[in-house]
């Protein structure tokens, strides 16, 4: 046993995932073959065989299934991939620790990989939350493999995973990685959602649906939204509300069901100091407020979210309608200006836009 | 026409064509023309619509003189004239071992073919399927010397015509004998990743052969098709192969191949 254990280790030093997939079938005197969970063969000893991959995912760990025992490879508690190998012989104990082999040498190329894309989600995070120049983001974002001046488009996916499960995403990358080059497309996970970042001219529907196909397996109600094409780094913070906004609609792949032109502005504008001038435009209301503990600012932004409609603001409201039309004359007063004019209710939607973008309607920071 | 049978290129019998050539020429980094398939088309690669009873999924297309195919009825098909299978297919096609089939033309599509695809019969009856196809293309057999996979290579003259190779292991619903169309790109890991990432599934993992490096996969609509690095010359002179004649030979004294792209 220590010769064939002695042999896998040296084989995995010497190259990796190849040369141990190899060595295991040395030592078992039988075809190998290492899977991710899409089905694709990330290594197979001989190089060519083919192998029933969907028979091999669907096994359970430990099964003979199409003449393999089958074998789930985990890496911190996550399966992330199948290792089946033509034989019924346990070899005395050596499969067990052939799959703790490949198991290492997954975790290692999966560090990597961890590593890249949480330099990636620091650079996205950081364009997000308006917390780097547009210069600089468009810099890190070509450092990051992402040229920014040409049209690229957001995914946002989500489904139903248990906390780490975006681990067990098939890794398209690895092959990249496994000869020592990124990742070919930008894929970081954010909260509860993968994003990815892909130039229009990559098939970015096609990239979405196989991100969708990852998703499904992994939980329920899968869906991706597909952002409108962007450029220049401001470009992700809209791309990301699209996006997001986009995968409201449901389970599968969607996009966003027309251009919201003032939050587009509000999101992309690196030129106009929009947020000041909305405070400005707003100040009346802003000082009413502060002043009185009213909910003037908030009330004008639902009453135009409701396109203006009474009964639907009053609903989200939780008010009386006689109050809010109380509280619409003050405003209208305190602003000075007629609610029925449309460029007027333009100017104010926008401001309100440019207040929500800097997070003045978040949770306990109204106001 | 042509004096000896020529690999003429790549053809894909498929349900989308338009989307298919699109999808294709994305992953292997040509520029978009102004039709689906013009870019590939320019490297003897063609698109069709698959017919009921006609070959579907990837095949290599071979130019020889149409007086020296033997049309055997139920061997020999003509190629239709109304519709767009006809196209770049001006003779037919042959049927092969396992349904396997090849295309055949007039003249040659584009010249030196090979030096951007080529084709492997993947097949667990290597002797029956070269004999066949020796003999309906007038070529020869050339074997590598003590290969693992029983590789042989079907060659006019000295330009290899096709390959042909025995598969390990079987899986349920996929045919016994079967085409790999390779694409020669100049950088494999990096469009086998943007496969996987655009929903093809990896076959065979890039591995290394006596000629090159290749990876096999299926794509997004399950049809069979690889990427291959040819290894450069100076790497390909320590080859051995066996001869028409049985002889042992260095590969490139026997072949005249390809080089790497740039």
């Amino acid at each position: 046993m220590d010769d064939a254990l002695n042999q896998l280790v040296f084989a995995t030093r010497s190259g990796g995932l190849s040369h141990l997939i190899q060595a295991i079938r040395t030592v078992f005197h039988a075809d190998a073959g290492l899977f991710d969970l899409s089905g694709s063969t990330l290594a197979a000893s001989p190089s060519r065989s083919i192998w029933d991959a969907d028979a091999i995912l669907d096994a359970r760990d430990g099964d003979r299934v199409a003449g393999c025992t089958v074998r789930a490879v985990a890496v911190e508690g996550e399966q992330v991939a199948r290792l089946a190998v033509r034989t019924a012989q346990d070899g005395a104990g050596i499969l067990e620790a052939a799959v703790d082999l490949v198991a290492i040498e997954l975790a290692r190329l999966h560090a990597a990989q961890l590593g890249w894309r949480e330099l990636v989600a620091g650079v996205i995070d950081d364009i997000l939350d308006c917390r780097v120049s547009e210069e600089d983001a468009v810099a890190r974002l070509r450092a990051a493999g992402l040229d920014v001046s040409r049209p690229y488009r957001m995914l946002v996916g989500w489904a139903e995973l248990p906390a780490g499960a975006q681990r067990s995403l098939p890794w398209g990358g690895i092959y990249a990685l496994m000869n020592g080059q990124r990742e070919p497309f930008l894929r970081v996970v954010r909260g509860d959602r993968v994003l990815m970042l892909v130039l229009d001219e990559d098939l970015p529907d096609r990239i979405a649906e196989t991100l969708l196909r990852q998703l499904s397996r992994l939980g329920a109600g899968a869906r991706v939204g597909v952002s409108l094409p962007h450029r220049g780094a401001s470009g992700v913070r809209a791309g990301f509300f699209e996006a997001s906004s986009a995968l409201e609609e449901g389970d599968g792949v969607h996009h966003p069901r027309r251009l919201d032109l003032a939050r587009l502005l509000v999101m992309t504008n690196a030129v106009v100091p929009l947020g000041e001038l909305a405070r400005e435009l707003l100040r009346p209301l802003l000082d009413y407020d502060a002043a009185h503990g009213g909910t003037l600012l908030e009330t004008f932004k639902v009453y135009l979210e409701a396109d203006r409609d009474i009964v639907r603001a009053t609903e989200r409201l939780f008010i009386h309608r006689n109050t809010l039309r109380y509280r619409l004359r003050q405003i209208m007063n305190l602003l000075d200006v007629d609610l029925n004019s449309v460029s007027t209710t333009t100017s104010f939607w926008l401001a309100l836009q440019a207040l929500a973008d800097e997070g003045a309607f978040d949770e306990g920071n109204v106001q | 026409m042509t004096p000896r049978p020529e690999y003429g290129g790549l053809d894909l019998f498929c349900a989308a064509p338009a989307e298919t050539a699109v999808y294709y020429e994305w992953l292997l980094g040509h520029r978009a023309r102004s039709r689906p398939g013009e870019a590939l088309g320019a490297l003897g690669v063609r698109f069709h619509r698959a017919r009921d009873g006609g070959p579907t999924g990837w095949l290599p297309a071979l130019c020889v003189r149409p007086s020296s195919v033997p049309r055997i009825p139920g061997e020999y098909y003509a190629a239709p004239a109304d519709s767009d299978i006809a196209e770049g297919i001006e003779q037919g096609f042959l049927r092969g071992p396992d349904d396997t089939w090849i295309a055949l033309t007039d003249t040659p599509r584009v010249t030196n073919a090979i030096r951007y695809t080529n084709a492997d019969i993947s097949t667990e009856e290597v002797a029956a399927v070269v004999g066949r196809w020796s003999s309906a293309l007038g070529g020869h057999r050339v074997g590598m010397f003590e290969d693992p996979y029983d590789m042989e290579l079907v060659c006019a003259e000295d330009r290899v015509l096709l390959g042909v190779f025995r598969v390990h292991g079987e899986v349920p619903g996929m045919p016994r004998s079967f085409w790999i169309g390779y694409f020669e790109v100049r950088d494999l890991g990096t469009v086998v990743a943007r496969a996987v990432e655009s929903g093809s599934r990896v076959l065979m993992a890039p591995s290394r052969s006596p000629f090159n490096q290749f990876a096999v996969l299926t794509d997004p609509w399950g049809h069979v098709f690889g990427v291959s690095r040819i290894f450069d010359h100076s790497e390909l002179g320590g080859i051995t192969v066996v001869a028409a004649d049985g002889a042992h030979r260095p590969l490139l004294d026997v072949l005249e191949l390809p080089g790497p792209l740039d």
